[in-house]
């Protein structure tokens, strides 16, 4: 087989110019035989399986990502949803199990652990209680800890109870970490649809489903797609969406064959692959930049929608011939405060809240890594949660929130998270009430689409 | 017979071009070795082989095949290197750092399957 000269330089431009990367390697544990009815005993247990079983993940990403040259960025842990294994606990245990988790996370050198989780979508047993009693508390006190909680799906329709409840959870996480910008929130998802194998955080945990422990891997790469399509500034729609397949395919390949090397040397299965685009801070890494070069003068005006549509098809359709398990999320992302383009596209008032929320309809996932002003009520949090997973749900796909009502600023002040997290302009929600639909409580009822059987 | 002549000499031309100035792919196909891609890119100057190539004898490092161009001043190489022998890259990563930096060169060594991967269904 014949490797040409330009298909390497190719590949060394991807890594090198346009940030091409692996964002993520992610060990999925399972924690199901840690409970115990005595605490401390499941507290011990929960630290000793994690950093067992991880205990070589990053040093072996570290040197796979040498020998084939291509950078892996972050290595996280995904646990089994910690509400499931509470079982008598009480709230104060379960910030302690929230702080064990942060010290495995630091121990090991990972930069997240996810699974500080609830699925509630039907409704609330009582170790889901005492978690959600807990999250506020448990995230202002920890720093790598991530929370994800379902309140929605397809097939049971939306619990308005804990919609009710995240949004005054998502509020006091806020207050608790106001003098960080209420970063507390950013590692806070509310899902609809969520899937099992997610490698990307804040929103991975290991599912009911999943085996002991696996290896998922989530690729990224938006810079090298924009590249791609700056080298056909003249084609038609039909070829950006091939230039886009054969770029991601490219990616796609890359990722599940680093991933499978990690995954062999660990001694763990692979998992599934996720073909996601996600948008980092760096130059010209940016999902809102790819749209504007499809044909946008501005990410966010007439056309956004049609435009990320196109690309978000074209990103699955060319990574699922890439690898044998497409898994996760597997659409683009649209975070806002991790990508150059969006922040511009607010800056300039180009891109609104509603637009945002529009095209969460054809991408994954969800309003993300937004900030909202300080005033921001816990019923409007949690209509927009409402709004979000009514979308989720009717369309058969995952959306998830991650607002971040940051105390004390207002509309258009910028704010900083620092890291990965990136920064954000603040935006304003609607002045009207919401009060009385959330208030209302009950369960939304599982629409037709869920009667498929 | 000028005709013959000028059709050898055609032929000669045609040779050397498919062997030095068109050999722009690098012959991929055991499965045994444990083989790597060293590519070198930077300005041109004298001594780039050499330099590079002793790094590669003094770890012990064959080279299977190489391929080399200038374009627009750019010197380009394309090594395919056997590292069966070696257990890690890192030695050589940190060996081509100093003649990256002596020449000031772009050296990067990755192991061959991940080209492999991305271009090749």
């Amino acid at each position: 087989m014949n490797i040409a000269f330009a298909e390497i330089q190719e590949t060394i431009r991807m890594v090198q110019m346009e940030s091409l990367d692996i964002r993520t390697v992610t060990m999925g544990i399972n924690l199901r035989d840690c409970a115990d009815s005595d605490f401390s005993k499941l507290n011990k247990r929960v630290y000793e399986k994690i950093t067992g079983y991880a205990s070589n993940l990053k040093s072996v990403a570290e040197q796979v990502e040498k020998e084939y040259g291509i950078p892996i960025i972050n290595k996280r842990i995904s646990i089994t949803p910690i509400a499931e294994i509470l079982g008598n606990a009480t709230k104060e245990e379960a910030i302690e199990l929230a702080k064990t988790l942060d010290r495995a996370a630091k121990e090991l050198g990972v930069d997240f652990i996810g699974g500080y989780s609830a699925l509630v979508h039907k409704g609330i047993s009582k170790g889901d209680q005492v978690l959600l009693d807990a999250l506020p508390e448990a995230l202002s006190v920890t720093e790598r800890v991530c929370a994800s909680i379902s309140v929605a799906t397809t097939r049971t329709g939306i619990n308005m109870d804990a919609v009710r409840q995240m949004g005054e959870i998502i509020k006091n996480a806020a207050e608790l970490t106001k003098d960080q910008n209420g970063i507390a929130c950013a590692k806070l998802v509310v899902f609809c649809n969520p899937v099992e194998d997610n490698p990307f955080m804040a929103g991975a945990f290991h599912g009911a489903g999943e085996g002991e422990v696996v290896l998922n891997v989530g690729v990224s790469g938006p810079g090298v797609v924009l590249n791609a399509l700056k080298r056909y500034p003249d084609a038609d729609l039909g070829q950006v969406s091939d230039v886009i397949k054969k770029t991601t395919f490219k990616i796609t390949r890359a990722g599940e064959l680093l991933g499978r090397v990690v995954a062999e040397r660990l001694g763990v299965p692979f998992g599934i692959m996720d073909l996601s685009l996600a948008p980092t801070n760096a130059m010209n890494d940016s999902v809102a930049e790819i749209l504007e070069e499809i044909g946008l003068e501005r990410v966010g005006t007439h056309g956004t929608i049609a435009a990320l549509a196109l690309m978000n098809d074209a990103v699955k359709k060319g990574g699922a011939m890439a690898s044998s398990y497409v898994g996760g999320l597997s659409g683009a992302f649209i975070p806002v405060s991790e990508d150059n383009g969006m922040i511009r596209g607010i800056e300039e008032g180009a891109l609104t809240l509603s637009k945002l929320e529009a095209m969460t309809c054809v991408c994954s996932v969800g309003l993300d890594m937004i900030a909202l002003t300080g005033d921001v009520t816990p019923a409007t949090l949690s209509a927009i949660i409402a709004d979000e997973a009514a979308i989720g749900m009717i369309n058969k796909k995952t959306t998830a929130v991650r607002v971040i009502p940051v105390p004390g600023k207002k509309e258009g002040e910028m704010v900083e998270f620092g890291g990965l997290l990136g920064r954000a302009p603040v935006m304003g929600v609607n002045p009207f009430s919401s009060e009385k639909l959330i208030s209302r409580g009950g369960r939304i009822p599982a629409p037709l689409q869920a009667l498929i059987n | 017979m000028i005709f013959v002549r000028y059709s050898i000499a055609y032929l000669r031309l045609d040779v050397i071009q498919s062997f030095f100035i068109f050999k722009n792919t690098i012959e991929v196909t055991s499965m045994e070795q444990k083989r790597a891609i060293v590519s070198v890119i930077g300005k041109d100057q004298v001594g780039i082989i050499a330099k590079v190539t002793t790094v590669l004898a003094e770890n012990n490092i064959n080279v299977l095949d190489i391929s080399q161009t200038i374009l627009q001043d750019f010197f380009t190489m394309m090594m395919l290197v056997d590292v069966s022998e070696l257990d890690d890259l890192d030695l050589l990563h940190e060996k081509f750092e100093e003649t990256s930096k002596e020449l000031s060169l772009k050296i990067n060594i990755q192991l061959e399957d991940i080209f492999q991967a991305m271009h090749r269904v």
